[in-house]
């Protein structure tokens, strides 16, 4: 064995399996991706609180590849961090990537997409979070009318107690009914 | 319930007896405590609602108190029913209301179970750390007995099941190929990658059954067991038995022997031809003996009878395997029926695929979406009333001249390859030069695979010209392309099998008079080779010396020109179809040529990196928002119906013609299926009388019947499921439009008594400054 360098304590790494989705070695390749975007911060030992007390900002957060190039990666982040300023530590980290990861069940994924398209936190997905949605989905290319026309007709679609926004069980009704959002809700490390 | 609804009856009797019938009930915990709340507060009242129960639960979570209760449930829940899903969740947000009740745990196994739970609760980690450390510091009792040891059971496979995962896991052929392509295409376009895997494997187990059953038997008895028949062929010139089966196996085995190459050129070719030395090896039908050999006392291996089976088999794994996927993907279509209602939510909150991480392929994929967008929104649009009939009639006449010009084409190119096929065996009879008979042999091959690509460029062309939707312009894309493909496959088959079914005369080994092969089997797997290595070289062809050049262009000269020139905007369609005919020529072929599968094994994989260079370097696929449900349904439909037309055309082949004489293991036979015939009679009177009360008449006619009762009565389930649905569903807006009244006329009732109240304390403080 020799001097090797013990980043998680066995009790650590156990709590981590039952509490995620991911296996030790996944745990452990989580570590290096989120050691390897803030190398100066994260030390390479986490026997301590260190995995919630250090937290990576939320810039560097999102120049990770996976992470870059998603229009809703501030929301991602802000999401999942316990602080609310969007920066992550690792406990934080390990959350976001087993909700996204393969084997994570339709309903925690349900309920963090519902989290992460509710842009104002009212618990409701209204026109305005619908507004925002569309413009990160299509980069500022719907002209308005043709935002508000689909906002309306997405409220009309899938409103069903009247009250002109989405709440969580609407939501959840739509989504579980398509089978592609398993395929494409989830991020790969 | 009843309690609370007594007070609430008393305090708001009047209005309620307005509402009547339009009144609903239902059961809300924590009446009494939040019915002084909301009396202050009228808009307090909406908390009331089970959709905003998720708030107040919440909160209540994340303010640090944990009320977590132990569901009675004895299994992990399932997460494949929609329902338990959602009453789940709502189980969860109404038990969390509820006080702590964790003492009521006392088993060792209701605490793993919550343990392993704990993973799918949506809470921050340290609250799921501290939910664990209290489960487990709870008091229980140790299981005895029974109980312990299928706890025990249970714990082990679940550990065994997530190691073999894992390990399994480490196995996955081109895992970051795969990666790669999702991040750059998106998570429709891997389905595509993962049907050619599929692909391999399965070519991959029909060479070891063919290499088990077949190969190593007739190896074994060829190289050990072979007699010497070359005197044969000194007698069989001079008798009148010169058609009999071993003087004209006799006859082929001389033709083949002088055909063996004395160049090392002829080699190369020969592998490239398929002929020559190639004819001598397993490759093909002729290598195989009809002989059957003694395996010590245990039986006998009949090779003609292994042949058969081991077709047989591998063809029903294929079904199996196929029909096997193609279910799960019908399945979500059933449920997916319900999609029509809800595009615009699907393409918004389904839309992006959060697996891409490639910038160029980000924009393309946010353009897909905004394309679909616009036309969706387009096809919502009333229709434009002015369009005028002169222009309709126009369209449609151009339509119909287009379909007649479609049709012509197909036509002339399955006319030129009877006319090639038929030319290039009449001059391959006479004496041509080593280049000359080449260019022949390819002939027909070359012409067919030439067709396959131009003509599908004409078409797009002329698809333009037809002005369709997009909807329908892909499916008459696709449709015409499978039209060109199956027409000249089938006319290279007729010209075959006009060849094979010539009349021959007694004395005649093979027919001279349209000098068919005396090894027509043999002839016909040859020409699938052929077709197999052309059609795979022409696509490293194309797509090194074409698509490579064009998209180096587009990137790097931007000016208008190359663009409109050079863009490639390719269909995932069409690259499934080329796929789906490289299986379809090792079907038809592999009866015929026992190693074509190694052969399909190899060009499936170049077909795969070829692929796989024009998904990455050519971002042509990452311009449609394709969903993986679709296309993977797409997929195995089209792949079923390839192989139903190969397996029936297979039967077909096998049952109705003669076997050639000279060669096989089937010569001397009037058709394949008489060697299983002989073989069900060779069975034991057991077998044979079972099989026979199988078959009757008096067994089967009940059986259809009791089927198609079956049939009938899921048919009538099925149909009042979706009554059932559509009345739910009314039902569900109804009970929305139930609880908005209500809220409205509450929040009336509340204000007015709030007017009363005032109004009333208002004239008490009157009276009291008056006295």
């Amino acid at each position: 064995m020799g001097n090797k360098v013990v980043t998680f304590t066995e009790s650590q790494l156990e709590d981590y399996q039952d509490c995620t989705f991911f296996t030790r070695k996944e745990i452990l390749r989580v570590y290096k991706r989120y050691r390897a975007i803030c190398p100066e911060v994260v030390p390479k030992k986490m026997t301590g609180d260190e995995p919630v007390k250090i937290r990576v900002p939320q810039e560097r957060i999102e120049q990770l590849p996976e992470l870059k190039e998603n229009p809703f990666k501030e929301r991602i982040c802000q999401v999942f961090s316990k602080e609310g300023n969007g920066s992550l530590s690792f406990e934080d980290f390990l959350d976001l990537l087993s909700v996204f990861s393969e084997q994570a069940p339709r309903q925690i994924k349900v309920f963090y997409a519902f989290k992460i398209y509710d842009f104002d936190d009212d618990h409701h997905i209204g026109p305005a979070d619908l507004e925002q949605v569309l413009k990160l989905l299509t980069r500022n290319q719907l002209s308005t009318e043709e935002i508000v026309q689909v906002c309306e007709k997405v409220i009309e679609e899938a409103d069903v107690d009247g009250d002109g926004k989405l709440s969580f069980m609407e939501f959840e009704h739509v989504i579980l009914r398509a089978p592609d959002f398993l395929g494409t809700f989830h991020i790969r490390v | 319930m009843s309690e609370s609804e007594r007070k609430k009856r008393s305090q708001c009797i009047d209005v309620w007896e307005e509402a009547g019938s339009e009144f609903y009930q239902e059961s809300y915990p924590g009446m009494e405590a939040d019915l002084e709340a909301f009396q202050k507060n009228p808009n307090k009242l909406s908390t009331l609602l089970p959709s905003n129960k998720t708030r107040t639960a919440r909160k209540k979570i994340n303010n640090g108190t944990m009320c977590y209760q132990a569901t009675a449930t004895l299994k992990p829940a399932e997460y494949g029913t929609l329902c338990q899903n959602t009453m789940g969740c709502n189980n969860e947000i109404q038990i969390s209301l509820m006080p702590d009740l964790s003492e009521n745990l006392s088993n060792e196994e209701l605490i793993w179970e919550e343990i392993m739970k704990i993973k799918t609760m949506p809470i921050s980690m340290a609250h799921k750390k501290e939910l664990k450390a209290k489960l487990k510091s709870a008091d229980a009792f140790r299981l005895q007995g029974f109980q312990q040891l299928r706890w025990q059971k249970r714990k082990i496979c679940i550990y065994l099941k997530t190691k073999w995962l894992e390990f399994y896991n480490k196995f996955h052929l081109w895992n970051s190929s795969m990666r790669k392509i999702e991040g750059h295409c998106g998570a429709g376009v891997v389905e595509f990658f993962r049907f050619i895997k599929l692909l391999i494997f399965l070519n991959a187990f029909t060479l070891v059954v063919v290499f088990i059953l077949l190969i190593f038997p007739s190896v074994y008895w060829v190289e050990f067991k072979e007699n010497n028949t070359s005197d044969l062929w000194n007698e069989c010139g001079s008798s009148n038995e010169s058609a009999s089966i071993e003087c004209c196996s006799a006859i082929y085995e001389n033709v083949t022997r002088i055909a063996r190459p004395r160049v090392t050129i002829h080699y190369v070719m020969d592998i490239i031809q398929g002929t020559g030395w190639v004819e001598t090896t397993p490759m093909y039908y002729s290598y195989y003996p009809n002989q059957h050999f003694s395996v010590g006392q245990l039986f006998t291996y009949h090779i003609p009878v292994a042949y058969v089976v081991s077709t047989i088999c591998y063809f029903v794994l294929y079904f199996l395997i196929i029909v096997r996927k193609s279910i799960k993907g019908f399945k979500q279509r059933m449920v997916e029926t319900q999609v029509q209602y809800y595009l615009y939510s699907n393409s918004i909150f389904i839309g992006w695929d959060y697996c891409i991480n490639n910038k160029i392929s980000a924009m393309l994929k946010q353009k897909a979406v905004y394309n679909e967008l616009r036309s969706f929104l387009a096809a919502d649009r009333p229709k434009a009333e002015n369009r005028n009939r002169g222009k309709h009639t126009h369209v449609a006449v151009a339509r119909l001249l287009i379909s007649t010009l479609v049709t012509a084409l197909i036509g002339s190119a399955c006319f030129s390859v009877y006319l090639t096929f038929y030319y290039s065996i009449k001059l391959l009879q006479g004496e041509q030069t080593f280049m000359w008979a080449f260019l022949l042999e390819f002939a027909t091959p070359v012409a067919i695979t030439f067709y396959n690509v131009v003509l599908p460029i004409v078409f797009d062309v002329l698809l333009k010209l037809e002005h369709r939707s997009m909807y329908q312009e892909t499916r008459l894309c696709i449709s015409r392309i499978i039209c060109v493909r199956v027409s000249l496959l089938i006319v290279l088959l007729g010209s075959a099998y006009r060849l094979i079914n010539c009349v021959r005369e007694q004395s005649q080994c093979a027919s001279a008079l349209c000098s068919s092969p005396l090894c027509w089997e043999t002839y016909v797997g040859k020409i699938m080779y052929k077709l197999l290595i052309v059609d795979v070289a022409c696509k490293i062809v194309i797509t090194v010396l074409i698509s490579c050049p064009r998209s180096i262009l587009i990137r790097h000269f931007k000016s208008n020109l190359f663009q409109v020139m050079c863009k490639q905007e390719l269909n995932l369609a069409k690259h499934v179809l080329d796929v789906i005919y490289v299986q379809i020529i090792v079907w038809l072929g592999s009866f015929y040529a026992t190693l074509l599968p190694a052969l399909g094994l190899v060009s499936l994989v170049i077909m795969f990196y070829i692929k796989r260079f024009s998904c990455i370097v050519n971002y042509s696929l990452a311009q449609k928002v394709y969903s993986p449900s679709r296309t993977h349904t797409m997929i195995m439909s089209m792949l079923l119906v390839a192989y139903a037309l190969c397996s029936a055309a297979w039967l077909a082949a096998m049952s109705r013609i003669t076997p050639s004489r000279s060669c096989g293991p089937f010569k001397g036979l009037s058709s394949v299926w008489m060697v299983l015939a002989d073989t069900v009679r060779a069975t034991p009177l057991w077998a044979v009388a079972g099989y026979e009360i199988l078959t009757s008449v008096n067994f089967t006619a009940p059986l259809v019947v009791t089927l198609l009762c079956v049939i009938y009565y899921y048919h009538t389930v099925t149909g009042s499921n979706k009554k059932m649905i559509a009345v739910l569903r009314k039902q569900l807006v109804l009970e929305g439009h139930d609880k908005q009244f209500l809220l409205n006329r509450l929040s009336a009732f509340i204000k007015q008594q709030d007017r009363g109240r005032k109004a009333a304390e208002n004239s008490d403080d009157i009276n009291v400054l008056i006295s």
